[in-house]
């Protein structure tokens, strides 16, 4: 009754995630629905239904949160951040200190959180029209449901301002996401073979849990407004940090197993970029530079050599196609791990923030933002080669050039947006982080222009291998599979020649805003004490 | 025409940019003659067999790094229980930086 009681009020962030919810539940309850009832009759189960009715169901769904997240950006003031609470009175933007036992959920939507579910959107479009475009692997019913249930629990992460509501994302995210990687687990010898990843997984969860459960039984609220302003950082807080970092970080790190399906390859790159913002608002929104976590820019920028190191050793002489893809985007969370510790430590001294503190944040979002256009170019790109061919797969024929020419330029474009080679849009991103970097030492700025080098050497060389010589395979038939993944490519191809000739608007309309509203911790506490909504 | 847009500390100077790429592709092609003229007109070498089993062979470093890779790296990362492994050593690493005091003053 309450929850009918308080729709006529509901705000727009509401709704954009009640409609995923909504269509998620609708394919995923039919499934399910039919399994008990062949389960009933000791019957085998067949879920068929009118493929092209699903079709224009799921891209009617991805269409209508389209609209509806960039009405949510576009609602938003320059770095403003607005709250919407549940509480027993229904829907409000005010949240009160006092009483936060009454509140039943807390959205906090910020300018980084609106464009990031906004762009998350459109890739998500993109991922939905490749799926759907696959031969290979048809879309069914069960694999449209997973595909939405990853989207609604990605955009509540990027909505949510709550530790708890945190966790209920993640958690959803994370049952799209495993559906995704294996399907629906229904004998005991697959759920045999799976039992290591569930574990990871249920430990990953556990730990943000109990996080979560350190800090409700210290300050009896898991708001992440409310905590920003109280928080003083004791062995408690400490723990709390680690348990909720760390399985997070993991989860952006490790992001997919080796999956050969271009769609499934980019929601879970989708994850990854979710998984890091979660990290971002848990180390710039909660704690920030408190007194005593000075070792962990330190620890961020290690973990960040580690994984640019790993991706080198990993790319070289590499020849399956997924594997390298697989191997880049490690290179680019090396960068952006890199660039969150350099920004760290920034945000301690006025000083150091406005010599480089501010410079690294700008280059950690912007890279951030490219992480997933990048990431979903390469998905499709290397997916692509990984098909069946006569004499084996794609990748193992030379020429490719001449019947994929989109494949070959998108390829050749993400790589330098990777490496950083000037003018494409990796450069402005990465060029802040040189800068920045070089306050902490010169010789990790000389590392990293190495790293960069390398990576881009060992990149052109792959796509040299593949893209130039002779043709040997039958060109109607390889020119069939580059089809396929045609006006995905087109699209994110766009997007990244559009950032690329337009530097200033992407730093200006995307970057800029949404590091205000990261790092400008008054305004929460404004929308606490004023009223709400703050401008 | 404006050739110079600022975005903070971001300049994009297209005529500057223009002359790096004229020269870069001057290089290029230079370069590219060379290897035409040295090869007989392929970019790859000639006695090179379709396919990247077969495909350009790897350099020194290459070969130690694929190596390494293959004998110090790949056992690890075939555990199943590698995940959880991860996790721990993460748990470990973020608990030292943050209860450890030397080094902090």
């Amino acid at each position: 009754m309450f929850l009918f009681r308080s729709l006529p009020g509901v705000p727009l962030p509401v709704l954009s995630l009640l409609l995923p919810i909504a269509a998620a539940f609708l394919p995923l309850g039919f499934y399910i629905y039919k399994r008990i009832k062949c389960w009933h009759k000791y019957e085998e189960c067949v879920c068929e239904i009118n493929l092209r009715f699903l079709k224009i169901f799921f891209l009617a769904v991805l269409i209508a949160n389209i609209f509806l997240t960039w009405s949510v950006w576009t609602s938003m003031g320059k770095g403003g951040t607005e709250l919407f609470v549940l509480s027993s009175g229904g829907w409000s933007n005010t949240l009160s200190p006092d009483s936060p036992m009454l509140i039943k959920a807390v959205l906090q939507v910020d300018v980084f959180g609106a464009m990031s579910a906004f762009l998350m959107g459109c890739v998500a479009l993109i991922a939905g029209l490749a799926a759907m475009a696959d031969k290979n692997e048809k879309i069914n019913i069960s694999k449209a449901g997973f595909f939405l249930t990853t989207l609604v629990g990605i955009q509540g992460i990027f909505y949510s301002g709550d530790l708890l509501s945190l966790f209920m994302f993640i958690l959803v995210s994370q049952i799209g996401a495993s559906g995704l990687y294996h399907g629906i687990v229904t004998t005991k010898e697959e759920l045999k073979e799976l039992i290591w990843y569930y574990l990871s997984r249920s430990t990953a969860l556990l730990m943000f849990l109990v996080g979560v459960a350190l800090f409700y039984y210290n300050y009896r609220t898991t708001n992440i407004a409310v905590l920003s302003t109280v928080i003083k950082l004791g062995t408690n807080e400490k723990l709390a940090y680690a348990f909720l970092v760390v399985p997070l970080f993991f989860m952006f790190v490790k992001s997919s197993s080796y999956v050969t399906d271009s769609s499934k390859r980019v929601f879970f790159a989708i994850r990854a970029q979710a998984a890091l913002f979660v990290v971002f608002r848990i180390v710039f929104s909660l704690y920030g530079p408190l007194p005593g976590l000075e070792k962990i820019p330190n620890l961020f920028i290690l973990l960040g050599l580690i994984l640019l190191v790993a991706s080198l050793v990993l790319t070289a002489n590499e020849k399956d196609p997924v594997k390298f893809a697989e191997a880049s985007e490690l290179f680019m969370k090396g960068f952006l791990v890199i660039s969150m510790g350099i920004s760290i430590s920034g945000t301690y001294a006025a000083q150091a923030a406005a010599e480089y503190g501010f410079g690294a944040i700008e280059s950690m979002v912007a890279l951030w933002i490219l992480f997933l256009p990048v990431s979903a170019t390469l998905s499709f790109v290397c997916c692509t080669l990984k098909q069946k061919t006569d004499h084996g797969e794609l990748w193992q024929e030379q020429g490719l050039f001449r019947v994929m020419p989109i494949t070959g330029v998108a390829f050749f474009f993400a790589v330098c947006v990777i490496a950083g080679l000037p003018p494409f849009v990796g450069f402005p991103s990465k060029q802040f982080l040189y800068r920045s970097s070089s306050y902490i030492t010169p010789l990790l700025t000389i590392f990293l222009l190495i790293a960069a080098l390398l990576m881009l050497i060992m990149s052109i060389r792959y796509i040299s291998k593949l893209m130039f010589g002779k043709l040997s395979g039958d060109p109607d038939n390889i020119r069939n599979h580059d089809v396929q993944v045609i006006f995905p490519l087109i699209i994110l191809f766009i997007f990244l020649v559009y950032s690329t000739v337009t530097p200033a608007l992407f730093i200006n309309s995307m970057v800029s805003p949404s590091v205000y509203s990261l790092l400008n911790k008054g305004q929460l506490v404004n929308a606490i004490h004023q009223g709400g909504v703050s401008e | 025409m404006i050739s110079t847009l600022e975005t903070g500390y971001f300049i994009w100077n297209f005529s500057a940019w223009l002359k790096i790429f004229l020269l870069s592709a001057g290089v290029f092609c230079m370069i590219i003659f060379i290897i035409k003229k040295r090869t007989g007109g392929s970019l790859v070498s000639n006695k090179l067999s379709p396919g990247c089993e077969n495909g350009l062979e790897p350099g020194f470093f290459e070969r130690k790094v694929s190596l390494f890779r293959i004998r110090i790296m790949q056992p690890w990362f075939d555990f199943p229980f590698s995940h959880i492994l991860s996790i721990l050593v993460l748990f470990l690493l973020f608990a030292v930086a943050l209860f450890t005091k030397s080094g902090v003053e």
